[in-house]
């Protein structure tokens, strides 16, 4: 009879001690393998994203950048007001383009809310300061998309 | 016995949770190297293309033709996927992408007239000469620079004088 109480008490005692192990390591697990699917899901996504800056144009007075850049990439990228623009003069500027439709130090896509997937090419204009336009010189345009992958273009005015 | 249920059960959870992480990389190594053969097979395919202006012919008007070679080793099609973009360095013209027409160009439009060479029609391979015709948009006559962009971004320049607007 001892015996019997014995072997079910240790039988409950084991089996409540894979549960408590089960209910701990679980979700730990469970949360890990998620994290690693989506980090490799974020990697394979900025593999497969590849952008290239086609042409650039400045007006004649230096305030107006138009570029345009294409997705040579796999994925389509989406979010294109996530982007990051910068203007770069070597030894005196390099600024951070707002997206915004007008203003100074902002720039804007043509048309507005266009999609950029595979093979697209994105019309984008850029709005610098009057008082501060482009000089006569070479110049550094970098594009950033959402996920971080950059495209580089030289151009003089 | 009870040993052998509790040495059997951490069997067990020790089992699944090694087949669960097992499964989760294997699914991440499957994305990732995927996502890594086709940016590879993009990236191969982007060297191995090269184009170049042979010549630019202006009409009289704004009509552009570009005569363009490909030098590379990739066969290139889809050309509503390529980009005509013309910019000018002086005056008051803008700086415009043209639009692809897969018939005669309007105003604004850009249209692939002639592929030479007889293998495989329609597609512009390794060696073979392809015309791009454009009707440029003008506000004045201007001299000005032609950028033609495969559809894998690979580009070829050209500088052109004499157009007059339509």
């Amino acid at each position: 009879m001892d015996k019997v109480i014995v072997t079910g008490l240790s039988i409950i005692g084991s089996v409540t001690a894979a549960v408590v192990v089960i209910l701990t390591m679980g979700p730990t697990i469970a949360g890990t393998s998620q994290s690693f699917l989506e980090s490799n899901k974020e990697a394979s996504n900025r593999i497969k994203t590849d952008i290239e800056i086609i042409a650039v144009s400045s007006d004649p007075t230096g305030s107006t950048i138009d570029f345009w850049v294409k997705n040579v990439g796999v994925a389509a990228i989406p979010a294109v007001s996530k982007s990051d623009i910068f203007v770069v003069t070597p030894g005196t500027r390099f600024d951070a383009m707002a997206y915004a439709p007008s203003g100074d130090n902002t720039w804007i896509e043509n048309p507005s809310g266009t999609e950029w997937t595979r093979g697209d090419t994105l019309h984008i204009t850029i709005t610098l300061p009057a008082a501060n336009p482009l000089t006569i010189g070479d110049h550094m345009l970098k594009v950033s998309t959402f996920n971080g992958v950059l495209a580089e273009k030289a151009f003089s005015r | 016995m009870g040993a052998s249920i509790a040495g059997l059960l951490i069997l067990a959870v020790f089992l699944a949770s090694t087949l669960m992480s097992l499964r989760t990389s294997l699914f991440g190594n499957l994305q990732v190297s995927d996502a890594a053969k086709a940016s590879t097979e993009l990236l191969g395919d982007q060297v191995r293309t090269v184009i170049g202006v042979t010549s630019t012919v202006v009409d009289g008007v704004c009509g552009l033709a570009v005569e363009l070679e490909n030098t590379g080793a990739t066969t290139i099609r889809r050309f509503s996927e390529m980009d005509v973009i013309v910019q000018f360095p002086t005056g008051i013209n803008l700086a415009v992408a043209m639009v692809y027409s897969a018939a005669a160009p309007n105003v604004g439009q850009f249209t692939v007239t002639t592929i030479s060479g007889l293998f495989e029609p329609g597609n512009w391979n390794p060696g073979e000469n392809l015309t791009i015709d454009a009707q440029i948009p003008l506000i004045e006559p201007g001299n000005g620079l032609v950028t033609i962009s495969a559809p894998n971004g690979i580009t070829a320049e050209a500088q052109f004088s004499g157009l007059v607007p339509c």
